[in-house]
């Protein structure tokens, strides 16, 4: 038996609101080992968007702690924490509009040192992504939707991430579309990037994933293996409408 | 040949005060170096307004504090080009230090405090006698940086100012070029995105707010050498939103367009002042509101827009 990988992003018992009133995360703990993909599903306004919002540093959290690869992440401008190797794909892509889709990749990679591993990363990108490749003076904001979720996550592949996060990938988009997201995802995961997941999609979401959490209005309710989930009768009466 | 534009307007600027100094027109060379500080001042704000999109009612604050550091430090003794140099860093520092302290305001609420910012700065210089002599102003001695060129000082400060244009033209259309540019244009556009995409927002925000600041400390600084004289009744709110309308009609983000609008917009109310017949000087403003009007209905982008700045106006 060889020991289990470690964790690359542990979540502490933490808490988080919106002014004092609206407190959308209660003490949720959580991990995602190294080369490891974990689905986080939920209901609208379970607390998976403010959970993406405190680790990257977006949120301060009101209590609890968020560690990656050891380190507290406690006080890091978001700047700083894609420095570290953890990066978001937020919710509704927001790639910069009037930026070129080429100028959008480059942006992703500002965190790093110039060099030729930004070069090297920018060839994968484009490989991952031809279509990326053809449009690459293309102001970001004309592209369609599917091509927009797809520079956003080109975008945040030129940081050279270790975890990556991602808000909502599906969202608004045709199922043969989500299909080719969901296609490089896998990609990436065997490329050795761990991913933490936020789906309303659950079923696509735990068919990815190998682990899985359940949130319901900001406390994790289930988790386990993804598989297990799936067949979980109250799992599928909630997320899967079964 | 897109080259060869910036050099003959450069050599345009230089030549000019010579044509004119002793005939009827040498009004001209005094117009002519007031605009030149409007470009400065236009140039400077264009870094947070124009690059990075942080609206602004006060920046002439910065003018006032480098015009003032400036006289202090001469009458204190400094040479002026020392004078020059303080006044750059003091007022750069003041407008870093306002950064730091108001950056997580946006929109509106941005507008009223740097709109306050600049009514307390005055009203301080109106108020603090035992540095700024109050509403009396400051006299300096006089510095005449270019009298083997011209006996008129009018035409010595015309190519001293022009001088400094080109120097701030130069520097703006390197940065816009560059990383740091495209790092405005994205915090511009989405600052949250821009933060999850390892761009330092603040640090990049607060290096916009110290160049704009530097920038109105040199404009500064070159008016209070040029006049020897300073007093807070040259810093009014209306001069903020002058420099404002100069760099939204130019072309927010836009070297050329900001140049044009100084030109413009500071320049022709100070030709018709000086043409326009006795009983229609006091009308001359009519003019200035006709152009502006002109301006918002017929090229809303501003005069000459940077290219991404048309592209968001447009779609």
């Amino acid at each position: 038996m060889s020991a289990p990988p470690a964790a690359m992003l542990e979540l502490e018992g933490v808490s988080a609101a919106y002014g004092r009133k609206i407190r959308a995360l209660k003490g949720v703990s959580l991990e995602a080992r190294e080369g490891e993909a974990v689905a986080l599903i939920g209901n609208n306004g379970a607390g998976k968007t403010t959970l993406m919002k405190v680790v990257s540093g977006l949120l301060a959290p009101e209590a609890g702690r968020v560690r990656f690869r050891g380190r507290d992440l406690a006080g890091l401008a978001p700047d700083r924490v894609v420095g570290l190797g953890l990066c978001l794909v937020p919710e509704g892509r927001r790639v910069f509009p009037r930026l070129s889709v080429l100028e959008n990749l480059q942006m992703g990679a500002y965190a790093r040192p110039r060099g030729a591993d930004a070069a090297r990363d920018l060839d994968r990108v484009l490989a991952m992504f031809p279509i990326l490749g053809r449009r690459r003076s293309q102001p970001g904001g004309t592209l369609s939707g599917g091509e927009q979720q797809m520079l956003a996550l080109g975008r945040a592949l030129m940081a050279a991430p270790q975890l990556l996060m991602l808000d909502e990938p599906s969202l608004g988009l045709a199922p043969v579309v989500v299909d080719q997201i969901f296609e490089t995802l896998e990609l990436i995961k065997r490329g050795g990037v761990s991913i933490l997941l936020v789906e309303q999609n659950a079923r696509r979401a735990l068919k990815f994933a190998s682990r899985a959490y359940v949130l319901e209005t900001g406390t994790i309710v289930a988790q386990g293996e993804a598989r297990a989930l799936l067949d979980d009768p109250a799992v599928r009466q909630a997320y899967l409408g079964l | 040949m897109k080259r060869a534009w910036p050099w003959a307007a450069l050599l345009l600027a230089l030549a000019f005060p010579f044509f004119v100094q002793g005939t009827s027109f040498a009004y001209l060379a005094r117009v002519g170096g007031i605009v030149g500080l409007f470009m400065l001042l236009g140039l400077g704000l264009n870094f947070t307004l124009g690059c990075v999109g942080l609206f602004d009612l006060g920046y002439i604050a910065f003018y006032a504090i480098g015009a003032y550091a400036a006289a202090i430090a001469q009458r204190a003794g400094a040479s002026a080009p020392a004078a020059i140099v303080l006044a750059v860093a003091a007022a750069a520092a003041a407008r870093a230090l306002l950064g730091v302290t108001i950056l997580r305001l946006r929109g509106d609420y941005l507008a009223v405090v740097t709109m306050g910012f600049g009514e307390i700065t005055r009203l301080s210089l109106n108020n603090l006698d035992a540095w700024t002599n109050g509403p009396k102003g400051l006299q300096l001695p006089p510095w005449r940086p270019l009298a083997f060129l011209s006996a008129d000082p009018n035409v010595q400060y015309d190519l001293l100012i022009a001088a400094a244009v080109a120097l701030a033209c130069l520097v703006s259309r390197r940065l816009e070029d560059s990383r740091v540019g495209r790092a405005w244009v994205a915090i511009r556009e989405d600052e949250t995105a821009a933060c999850l995409s390892g761009i330092p927002v603040r640090r990049y925000e607060l290096l916009a707010f110290a160049l704009s600041g530097a920038f109105a400390g040199l404009a500064g600084a070159l008016f209070a050498l040029w006049e020897q004289f300073v007093t807070p009744e040259s810093f009014v709110f209306w001069e903020s939103v002058l420099v404002v309308a100069i760099v939204v009609l130019g072309g927010m983000g836009s070297t050329a367009g900001v140049l044009l609008g100084a030109a413009v917009l500071s320049g022709v109310p100070l030709v018709l002042q000086a043409t326009l017949s006795p009983e229609w000087i006091n009308d001359r403003y009519l003019f200035f509101g006709l152009i502006l009007v002109l301006v918002v209905l017929f090229r809303p982008q501003g005069l000459l827009p940077s290219a991404r700045r048309e592209a968001e106006l447009s779609s």
